[in-house]
């Protein structure tokens, strides 16, 4: 896998550059029950399609941002800062 | 805090760069020049400057002091210090010659990020530029002397951008990495930031990585280089080049 | 040699690739053999007459000359000690030593082909049916046919003899072919300003045109005279072009995604990154089946006019033509041009194209064209001999079998379109059931395509497809709008082809007969020869199931050897096709996956080495006579000679020991206390200034991720240490959780930026006071407190910790100084009889105060609950990472504890040995030394939590037998920790 990842600092550069940081989770407010933080904890969406994920640019700016990237076809709809 | 007189003279405390026991095997004629253990040349200056003339020549820069500089306001505070200076877009950089007032002194500013600006400048320039960077105004900026822990070499000759062609997949064509660019990539399989500044005519690679991969990064810069017909140089070399 | 016959060289050849000038010799098992420069070593030995180049891989029959052109197994030779080396395509090198494969004691006498006898034993898939009852019989027979198997040899204890480098470039367009199509892309693309990099795998451009004699008049703005000529007008035009850069003899092996094609170019690797690639990989022509179609002499048609146009060097004496397409004819009216006799054309289809001018030639010229007939088997022994050829048709009484003498065979088996990179760039396929050709369906994105990989075997079609393509390929790069209407009238020209005036329609071509005719059995009708595959094969296979194409492929291992399918996939597609009675689209093809040639492992490692880390202090420790040891990437003193001696030094007079590779990160702004406070689940924004504590970071779900130590340097700075392999990790983590949230905390990894020594014992005080004027006195300077002054004439930062459990400070200096500082440190402590101390004596002495390792006692399950460090978890928080985790954990309470153990006799288990009860384990010793403060084997483990209590005996396997040990939960080693705050 050597594909193109467009850093919003840095522009278009080798995946290898990057550090895959897991699909985007929202954290549960302090008051929430043992269920929603299992599920937070554990539990992924895992879709076949398009899905938020985080990536750190490890080997350029080191800085952290999402991707949209389509799970099925392996392209990158777009990158954003967070 | 910084060294007092006295403590210097007691103490006489020598400052050698990471690829230090590199040199000495090499053969280098070492000496001191601002505080720190410095290779003149490996043999010859004369092949040295033939070499960066020619075809290209790696010479350590690791005394060079760099400061990073982080936060909404690093333009401001850049700004403060450097008043003449531009303030460079992300990816480029500008050059304050004679920076602090001192002639043949220079500065570099690059900017990396909307939000971090580093300065890579002559040695002698380290006290200097931590005064004017202090900040206790409670705005989001922060600096840092990071000149401990970035080693450097510079890649300086017609065949430099082939060199880095070896060891990175960063594209540094004249067309897409012209003079007075910065980016940072993976340089052989490490983390390194990429300074493009020429020196006059020459195309000159300054590039910058972890302390820790000293030895390992002059390793594969030397086999890099004699694949691209260039060879380690020292200071004497560099310095003819500067005019 | 039988069959041979010597200086098989012909007349000088216009398209010649050999300069007859410059003689070379080499030799060939012992034997000397004379060449030109630029023949390969199978164009030399042919014209020496040699006819024998391999045995094959599983029956050892004797193989030769095939494709010519480095796609099939045949020619398989050991070069200098380079073993599986391609005859066809090496250049020959003065001095070269050449020696034959997998044949013992020689190619002509080969023991082993007494398998050739045994295929009876040996059917598809054989080793999955037999010799497997008894039981042992596998073994045994799996030993012998590793042993027979493969095809070259390595010589493990031989230097390597290639060394290898890799290049990055990145180009515009990238063309991948030098035949007509690239070459017409490349100009088109390079027309519009862009620029070019043109990469084809001969020494030569042009492509198949280099070898084709065809004249190609009719269109004289596209094409004008005979192939070489064609040629050499678009390479004089690539040559001059400003922005076309030419990589010849250089092969894409694959391409990834977003256009990286990977390149093998001699004794580089070059990785090419470009924003459109054109792929004009051209096509494999493939060869017929029929009995014995693998002899010597029997190759394929294109083979045989690459030796005689590019080597000059005639292929045989008299020649059987076999076809299923117009494309031979030319072939056959080359050979009679080089003085071959050709005793016949036998077309396998009722005719030949209507005005095929060169089937007209020949007529002419007394050549018998068999149309509508076959090859049905060959004989010879050594080498094919003759043919025996009939009618397709059912047998009619007035043409009956006939035997054709001749010692050369030409097949003409059709084309396989070289589609493999496409596939890899996740094209798609559709496929022509005539030509059974795989045609390109669907492209990604900038990637086109053009020439005879897309299915037509037309020259002004490929020409024109190829400007097609390196327009549109220029375009991408360009913009929308750029040559909008030159691409427009291009294509409209490309529909309209057939009807222009001077147009010689294109010939169909058709897919080779899969039906053998009836005398043939299949049983040595070959349709792998790499992997000796035959017709029969693949009937039994799909007979005993074997009915899909990749069940089929896997099970026979058809299209698994050398070549990948370039000379077979076709044929097998074919015969599953119509065993299985189903057309060649529903039957689909095998997976293409790089690497499309083979490539050696070498080439991709290339001058890689591991990224090594070491710290200021390296060469000291090498000088002192350290053993080093790798700790992930940094290299680190494990012991100067003697542990337990280290231990007794810290523990009785003063130890120093480098700990610069412990991770240090720089935390300042005014968000910095608060953001330690969310991430550690302790307090840290009211720390004071000039304190340090001890700092746990836990993952969200409460497991232990890291530990270290956080001192406030000055007001909104902390300094923050991790353990060594992590602080990368946790510099992202930190970043992580301020992302987007506009926090101002500035993290900094300043590992590296210090050089840090541990200096501890009860002389460590009297040593550096010596060194520096900060007061080090145990009321000035209390434990788990810092100051910044000056040591050994350097600034530096104190820390009053205290890992080993001594009176000591943690010193930090900027990395310059650190050799200065450490030998400044010990010719002071000498009078206090100083000594170094390395990793291993630290985890002892870490071990008696029972101080964890995060990593080494606790893993990815271990919550600081479990782990004795309650302590550090500040449930009174309003909120830190980890916090929700930690309270279900502290509800649920622990399963397993961290304790600490004292064997009960001389016995010292190993780290990672279990605790037992019963016979069965009950838990995991984690850390376990021999202690020479105690003089008893001690150590941490997990125990259940009903265990954990002082005193409680447990059993701890030590070389498989249980031994007494008993739980202890306070530390062996002062376990008020007086010593610590002296």
């Amino acid at each position: 896998m050597a594909f193109l990842l467009n850093c919003p600092n840095c522009g278009e550069r080798n995946v290898h550059e990057f550090r895959f940081g897991g699909e985007a989770t929202s954290r549960p407010t302090p008051n929430s029950t043992p269920d929603d933080w299992i599920r937070y904890f554990y539990n992924r969406g895992n879709v076949a399609g398009v899905q938020r994920e985080w990536w750190n640019h490890r080997y350029g700016c080191r800085k952290w941002f999402f991707a949209l990237r389509d799970t099925v076809s392996n392209q990158i709809q777009e990158t954003l800062w967070p | 805090m910084s060294i007092t007189a006295q403590n210097q003279a007691q103490f006489n405390p020598i400052r050698r760069s990471a690829m230090h026991h590199k040199h000495l095997l090499l053969g280098a004629l070492m000496v001191e020049r601002d505080g720190w253990q410095q290779p003149a040349h490996f043999g010859s200056a004369e092949a040295e400057a033939k070499h960066l003339r020619e075809a290209l020549g790696i010479c350590d820069i690791s005394p060079r002091t760099k400061f990073v500089i982080k936060g909404d306001k690093a333009e401001q505070l850049v700004s403060r210090v450097f008043p003449t200076a531009l303030i460079p877009d992300v990816g480029e950089i500008i050059v304050e010659a004679h920076a602090g007032g001192i002639h043949g002194a220079n500065a570099a500013l690059c900017r990396l990020a909307q939000d971090e600006i580093i300065c890579v400048a002559t040695t002698g320039l380290a006290t200097w530029l931590a005064d004017g960077l202090k900040d206790d105004s409670g705005q989001c900026v922060h600096s840092l002397d990071i000149s401990s822990a970035l080693a450097g070499v510079s890649i300086a000759g017609p065949q430099a951008s082939h060199l880095l062609a070896m060891i990175s997949e960063l594209n540094t064509s004249d067309a897409a990495f012209p003079n007075l660019c910065c980016a940072q990539s993976k340089f052989a399989d490490i983390h390194g930031t990429l300074l493009r500044i020429d020196l006059g005519n020459l195309p000159n690679y300054q590039l910058y990585f972890g302390r820790e991969f000293g030895e390992y990064m002059w390793d594969a810069l030397v086999e890099a280089a004699e694949v691209c017909g260039g060879a380690p140089v020292g200071f004497e070399a560099m310095d003819q080049l500067q005019g | 040699m039988a069959g041979d016959s010597h200086n098989q060289r012909l007349k000088p050849q216009p398209t010649e690739l050999i300069d007859r000038n410059k003689s070379l010799e080499f030799q060939f098992d012992g034997r000397r053999v004379n060449a030109h420069q630029g023949d390969t070593v199978a164009s030399a030995l042919h014209a020496a007459g040699v006819a024998i180049l391999s045995r094959g891989f599983k029956y050892h029959r004797p193989r030769g000359f095939l494709c010519g052109a480095g796609r099939c197994p045949n020619c398989l030779v050991n070069v200098d000690g380079v073993p599986n080396v391609r005859a066809c395509t090496q250049q020959v090198r003065q001095a070269m030593n050449v020696r034959h494969q997998n044949a013992w004691p020689s190619l002509n006498l080969d023991f082993l082909s007494v398998l050739d006898r045994l295929q009876w034993l040996m059917p598809v898939g054989f080793y999955y049916k037999a010799f497997h009852r008894p039981k042992f019989l596998w073994g045994l027979a799996q030993r012998v046919i590793r042993r027979v198997g493969g095809l070259g040899s390595v010589d493990i204890d031989a230097d390597p003899v290639t060394t290898y480098r890799h290049r990055y470039h990145h180009s515009d367009v990238a063309v991948v072919g030098g035949g007509p199509a690239g070459l017409a892309a490349a100009l088109g693309a390079a027309e519009q300003g862009v620029g070019v990099t043109l990469i084809d795998d001969q020494p030569e451009l042009g492509g198949h045109l280099l070898f084709n004699s065809k004249d190609f008049s009719g269109l004289p703005d596209l094409a004008d005279g005979s192939g070489p000529e064609v040629a050499s007008k678009l390479i004089q035009r690539v040559i001059e072009s400003a922005n076309i850069e030419v990589i010849s003899g250089a092969t894409v092996f694959a391409q990834y995604q977003d256009n990286l094609l990977t390149i093998l170019h001699g004794d580089e690797l070059v990785k090419v990154r470009a924003k459109s690639v054109v792929l004009a990989t051209g096509t494999y022509e493939v060869p017929l089946q029929f009995q014995n179609n693998d002899l010597p002499g029997i190759m394929l048609t294109t083979a045989a006019q690459r030796l005689i146009h590019l080597y000059g060097v005639k292929p045989g004496n008299t020649v059987v033509v076999a076809t299923v397409n117009d494309q031979a004819y030319q072939a056959a009216l080359d050979l009679l041009n080089a003085g071959v006799e050709v005793a016949a054309v036998v077309d396998v289809r009722p005719t030949y194209s209507h005005g095929l001018e060169a089937a007209t030639t020949l007529i002419s010229r007394g050549v018998p064209l068999l149309t509508g007939h076959a090859i049905t088997h060959a004989t010879g022994k050594k080498r094919v001999r003759a043919v025996v050829v009939a009618s397709v048709s059912p047998r009619s009484p007035d043409s009956p079998a006939r035997r054709i003498t001749c010692n050369l065979v030409c097949m003409a088996g059709g084309f396989q379109p070289a589609n493999a990179l496409l596939q890899h760039a996740g094209g798609s396929l559709d496929y022509d059931e005539k030509s059974g050709e795989g045609i390109p369906h669907d492209l990604p994105n900038g990637v086109y395509v053009a020439g005879e990989v897309t299915g037509v075997h037309d020259l002004a079609t490929a020409l024109l497809q190829g400007r097609l393509a390196g327009l549109e390929a220029a375009r991408l790069v360009s913009g929308p709008g750029s040559n909008q209407e030159e691409i427009g009238r291009v294509r409209q020209r490309l529909n309209g082809l057939e009807t222009e005036p001077g147009i010689i329609p294109s010939s169909p071509v058709s897919a080779p007969p899969v039906e053998a005719p009836t005398e043939s059995r299949g049983k040595k009708n070959f349709v792998c020869f790499c992997e000796d595959v035959t017709v029969k094969d693949i009937s039994q296979a799909i007979e005993e199931g074997f009915e899909d194409i990749q069940m089929l492929k896997r099970y026979s291992t058809a299209t698994m050897g050398p070549c990948q399918g370039k000379m077979c996939l076709k044929a097998l597609v074919g015969l599953c096709a119509q065993q299985t009675g189903r057309t060649i689209g529903d039957t689909g093809g095998t997976t293409a996956r790089p690497p499309v040639q083979p490539v050696p492992l070498a080439a991709l490692a290339g001058p890689s080495h591991m990224p090594v880390k070491r710290t200021p202090l390296d060469q000291n420790h090498r000088d002192l006579g350290a053993s080093m040891v790798d700790l992930g990437p940094w290299q680190r003193a494990h012991s100067y000679g003697s542990p337990q001696e280290e231990c007794l030094a810290v523990r009785q007079r003063v130890g120093i020991i480098d700990v610069t590779t412990l991770g240090k990160l720089e935390v300042t702004g005014r968000d910095a206390g608060a953001l330690l406070d969310k991430v550690y689940t302790h307090h840290f924004s009211n720390l004071r200034v000039g304190r340090i504590r001890y700092g746990l970071l836990c993952s969200d779900n409460g497991t232990i991720m890291d530990d270290g130590t956080v001192t406030k340097l000055a007001e909104d700075r902390y300094f923050v240490t991790t353990t060594t392999g992590n602080v990368d990790l946790i510099e992202e983590w930190f970043n992580w959780w301020q992302a987007g949230t506009g926090s101002c905390a500035h993290v900094t990894n300043v590992t590296s930026a210090y050089a840090a020594v541990n200096v501890a014992g009860p002389r460590a005080r009297d040593t550096l006071t010596k060194l520096t004027d900060v007061d080090l006195s145990a009321q000035s300077f209390r434990y788990m407190r810092s100051a910044q002054g000056a040591v050994a004439g350097v600034p530096a930062i104190l820390l009053r910790i205290g890992f080993v459990g001594e009176t000591g400070w943690e010193i930090h200096v900027p990395a310059e100084y650190g050799q200065h500082v450490w030998e400044t440190i010990m010719e002071a402590g000498r009078e206090f009889g100083i000594a170094p101390f390395g990793l291993e004596a630290q985890r002892i002495l870490r071990l008696e105060k029972m101080h964890v390792i995060v990593g080494q006692d606790t893993d990815a399950a271990s919550n600081p609950l479990d782990s004795g460090m309650d302590w550090v978890v500040r449930f009174d928080k309003e909120d830190f990472i980890g916090r929700e985790g930690l309270k279900l954990a502290s509800e649920q309470g622990p399963r397993n504890k961290l304790v600490g153990f004292i064997m009960q006799n001389w016995h010292v288990p190993e780290d990672g040995v279990p605790v037992v009860s019963g016979g069965k384990p009950i838990g995991k010793v984690t850390s376990a030394r021999f202690s020479p403060t105690m003089n008893k084997g001690f150590g941490l483990a997990w125990v259940p939590a009903e265990l954990a209590q002082d005193g409680t005996q447990i059993s701890v396997l030590v070389n498989g037998v249980p031994q007494p040990a008993q739980v202890a939960l306070q530390p062996f080693y002062d376990p008020e920790g007086e010593l610590l705050r002296q």
